[in-house]
């Protein structure tokens, strides 16, 4: 089972370039735009307040799907999916490279939910949500 | 620095990067770590006609509670943003807060009577 550590070195992998920057409240630190929720200090309030985001940011978190409910009996059958979150703050650039760039390693396994596209009038970014399986992913790129 | 002229009557304490930053093992994050820095300050409530400051910075005034300068120190410490949220004390109570820091003044009256702070109830935009 891939760990959630994992899962961002296969991310950072897989974007490389592409990736965007967090730059930390202490004004200084760079590091990559990729956050891992929920934080185990500050939950969904990653990053930390005061965090200045440029380029391609990545949400990885994790959740659940319902997928058979029982016609009889208690209890639904749930899986365990990771969405990754893909938000482009950088208004010149897009987020085709990026997406191109996660088929390339993580192939079948996930799934491409609907871009939203910038609209000027509205404020909003550019962003896409994907769905990796975890039953599927785990043991296709366990090898990655 | 010394002391601003004002009686200090409330505190705003905030969490400021340290400088020191982190990595947890489990998820990777960035863990920064935070020091409190304390604002010792002479605050008022504001009354309804807004300000020329508050209408250029575009703040809904409604939100609005308090205004006054800063004592100790007298002017905001670096690491704390416009808009940043703090535990404010006042009047002998203590809630969450935001500080906002507006324009500071041509003629550098800050020197001599502290920083200009406003203090809002709701999270500012």
């Amino acid at each position: 089972m891939l760990t959630k550590y994992e899962l961002r070195q296969a991310i950072e992998t897989a974007l490389g370039d592409l990736l965007g920057t967090y730059t930390l409240p202490d004004g200084a630190t760079e590091i990559d735009a990729v956050s891992i929720l929920p934080d185990s200090v500050l939950g969904y309030d990653y990053p930390p307040p005061g965090t200045v985001i440029s380029g391609l940011e990545v949400a990885v978190l994790w959740d659940s799907e319902l997928t058979t409910q029982p016609l009889t009996g208690q209890g639904n059958y749930t899986t365990s999916v990771v969405r990754i979150e893909l938000k482009q703050w950088d208004e010149s650039a897009t987020l085709s490279a990026a997406i191109d760039a996660l088929i390339a390693t993580f192939g079948g396994a996930i799934t491409i939910g609907p871009r939203i596209l910038p609209v000027d009038s509205l404020g909003n970014i550019e962003t896409c949500s994907i769905t990796l399986s975890q039953s599927f992913k785990i043991r296709s790129i366990s090898g990655v | 620095m010394s002391r601003g002229p004002f009686p200090v009557n409330s505190s705003l304490v905030f969490s400021v990067a340290s400088g020191e930053v982190t990595t947890d093992g489990e998820t990777g994050n960035a863990i920064v770590a935070t020091t409190e820095v304390e604002i010792q300050a002479s605050l008022t409530p504001l009354g309804n006609a807004a300000s020329g400051i508050q209408k250029r910075l575009g703040i809904d005034v409604t939100g609005l509670s308090l205004q006054g300068r800063c004592v100790e120190p007298m002017a905001v410490p670096s690491g704390i943003v416009s808009g940043q949220p703090c535990q404010l004390t006042y009047g002998g109570k203590t809630s969450q807060a935001w500080i906002i820091i507006p324009p500071r003044s041509r003629w550098n009256t800050e020197a001599s009577l502290g920083d200009l702070i406003l203090i809002a109830f709701e999270r500012p935009n």
